[in-house]
């Protein structure tokens, strides 16, 4: 048959029709969906770990890419009724704002069996949500630019660092602990606000910014030389010959808390919950801390020999200082606001 | 012309020059700068660049997920820039047929997506897509892109029939041309340099996006700007001044394109 332009057009658009009309076909089939962060948390994700559970449950697994407020933003437009996914990671400032809203089931050891083996500070808020990725949040500095290392969160106060400090954005929940301890810590409590953003102004001027990977490149440059950064970027810096150390806070470090959550009106509740497990199987929780640095949650994991020296340990992480998200989120706004005013 | 005044006039020129001069370099700056960024052999993303590499266009086209995102945003963009050009050159023929007054009124609602902030259409059309079953589909995307580069193609597409005059129409049909022979025929090819220059501007607004693809990206899909922000959320390499400098030859390959196919003046 000749192929002319109409025809052309005309089978295009069919297509196009079957194709949009025709996607209910193919919800028998439908893959699981599960998220995670974009950039190397992706590629490793994707390569590394996703297979293995895609083979477990006989299934197809897509993987969607994304930060806390892209989801959260998504969740909230579909409604706790209308989940977009079963199961879901976010860090916990997010988790807070979507367990508030109702949208979580709660979890037990008979629908996350390795749950049981959960270290009790990962079990959030009535096993509404449980850690399975927490990444150590330490105070790095320059072993050759600072005369003396720092010892805790209040040192960056000290007169040795002054001009030498590199500091997270408000965006980021690193500056929100931050300025929370601050609170607690200088005047009355976590939610004194006023003390705290009038310490970090004392600080000034400071370069502030959004990521740890974006502190990285100033300390390695010698822009700035004590920051507080996750484990990962020292290590990173480490093996690129920056010199670069850390301290624990004698205060106590803090902690990326990336919580994982079960939808209690999700289409895939139940690999919802084989995919919590297995993000805490002994498996999957040593390969987080061999290859990203991440502390893992499940007690019966033994870390592997060349992450010892890393402050990776259940009694280390056990020791952290925690941050209660439902009450940080209600001040967030206020302090973001006077934080953007004075500094 | 006095020796003064002609002094002070060759002064002013001086100083006009200068001026353009300076406001070159502030525009075009942190092009440079990412562009030279790019070619560095160090490890770091600086200016000047550490010795001279092609590595990290390499390291680029070796990382499977920018490959994807830089295929899917090609790909977004593409549709978009022909659906909008054919949209808005219906658009465009709809206004000119209208009255005066009632056209003021269509450009305008033609020409919102421009005029709220991106953010907010981004969750309104988010509310939307839940409601329709769209969402977080790669057509819930494109529609996203097409709403918003819209009115690019559409005033360029309306400024480009403007200069048509309205007598070859009119000779047109008095010759017997039927409605699409005088469209196929006079329109198009006269309103051809803004439908091109529309359809370019609309494919670079698309490539370019990031709030509206942040909320509306399908599962398992990342378009460019999406994925360049994770990359450098979490690793802060090269790699990305790469991707960026592909990206601004791609959009100069666009004005080029402009250039060969209708002449930029025709299109300006």
């Amino acid at each position: 048959m000749l192929m002319t332009r109409r025809t052309l057009l005309q089978s295009s658009m069919a297509a196009a029709a079957a194709a949009s009309f025709g996607m209910p076909t193919f919800a028998q089939g439908k893959p699981m969906v599960v998220n995670m962060f974009g950039g190397r948390w992706e590629n490793d994700w994707r390569n590394s770990v996703l297979p293995n559970f895609a083979k477990q449950i006989n299934r197809k697994v897509d993987l969607d890419i994304g930060l806390g407020m892209g989801w959260v933003s998504n969740f909230r437009a579909a409604g706790p009724e209308n989940p977009p996914f079963s199961v879901v990671m976010l860090n916990e400032r997010y988790t807070a704002m979507l367990r508030d809203d109702g949208y979580f089931e709660t979890l037990t050891p008979e629908l996350v069996p390795n749950l049981a083996d959960v270290i009790a500070p990962a079990r959030l808020k009535d096993d509404t949500a449980v850690t399975g990725m927490l990444a150590p949040l330490v105070l790095g500095y320059r072993t050759d630019l600072v005369s003396e290392k720092p010892r805790g969160w209040a040192d960056l106060w000290h007169e040795r660092f002054r001009g030498q400090l590199g500091l997270y954005a408000i965006t980021n929940s690193a500056a929100l602990m931050m300025a929370m301890w601050a609170g607690k810590h200088f005047g009355s409590g976590y939610d004194d606000i006023d003390t705290a953003v009038k310490k970090f102004q004392e600080l000034k001027p400071f370069p502030q910014l959004g990521y740890s990977a974006q502190l990285t490149p100033l300390l390695t440059q010698g822009q700035i030389a004590v920051a507080p950064i996750d484990v990962g970027e020292i290590s990173t810096m480490q093996s690129q010959g920056v010199p670069v150390d850390y301290v624990i806070p004698e205060e106590g470090m803090f902690v990326f808390d990336h919580s994982f959550s079960l939808l209690k009106h999700g289409a895939d509740k139940q690999d919802g919950a084989k995919y919590i497990d297995f993000v805490l199987s002994p498996e999957t929780q040593a390969w987080m801390a061999k290859n990203w640095l991440i502390a893992p949650t499940n007690k019966t994991v033994e870390l592997p020999p060349e992450v010892q020296k890393w402050p990776l340990s259940q009694d280390q992480v056990s020791k952290a200082t925690r941050f209660d998200w439902t009450a940080a989120n209600k001040i967030s706004a206020a302090l973001s606001d006077q934080w953007a005013r004075n500094i | 012309m006095t020796p003064v005044s002609e002094k002070r006039g060759r002064l002013a020129r001086i100083s006009f020059g200068a001026l353009i001069l300076l406001l070159y370099v502030f525009l075009l700056a942190p092009l440079a700068a990412i562009m030279l960024a790019s070619f560095t052999g160090g490890e770091l993303m600086r200016v000047p660049p550490q010795g001279l590499s092609l590595r990290w266009f390499v390291a680029f086209f070796q990382r499977q997920d920018l490959v994807d995102a830089l295929l899917m945003s090609l790909r977004v963009a593409l549709v978009t820039s022909v659906v909008t050009s054919i949209v808005g050159m219906m658009a465009a023929l709809c206004s000119q047929a209208l009255s005066r007054r009632l056209a003021v009124v269509f450009q305008i609602s033609m020409t919102l997506p421009l005029l709220v902030p991106e953010l907010l259409t981004s969750i309104g059309l988010l509310f939307f897509l839940y409601q329709i079953g769209l969402a977080k589909t790669f057509i819930g995307l494109q529609i996203g892109h097409i709403l918003i580069a819209f009115p690019y193609a559409y005033v360029s597409i309306v400024a480009a029939l403007r200069q048509i005059d309205p007598a070859m129409e009119e000779a047109s049909g008095s010759l017997g041309a039927t409605a699409l022979d005088t469209f196929r025929r006079i329109l198009l090819p006269l309103a051809a340099p803004g439908i091109v220059m529309g359809a370019v501007f609309a494919f670079i607004t698309s490539f370019d996006l990031y709030t509206i693809s942040l909320l509306l990206k399908p599962v398992g899909g990342n378009t460019l700007p999406l994925a360049l922000f994770d990359f450098l959320t979490y690793e802060f390499r090269p790699t990305a001044a790469a991707a960026a400098t592909l990206s601004i030859l791609l959009s100069a390959l666009g004005v080029a394109l402009i250039q060969k196919i209708v002449g930029l003046q025709r299109a300006f």
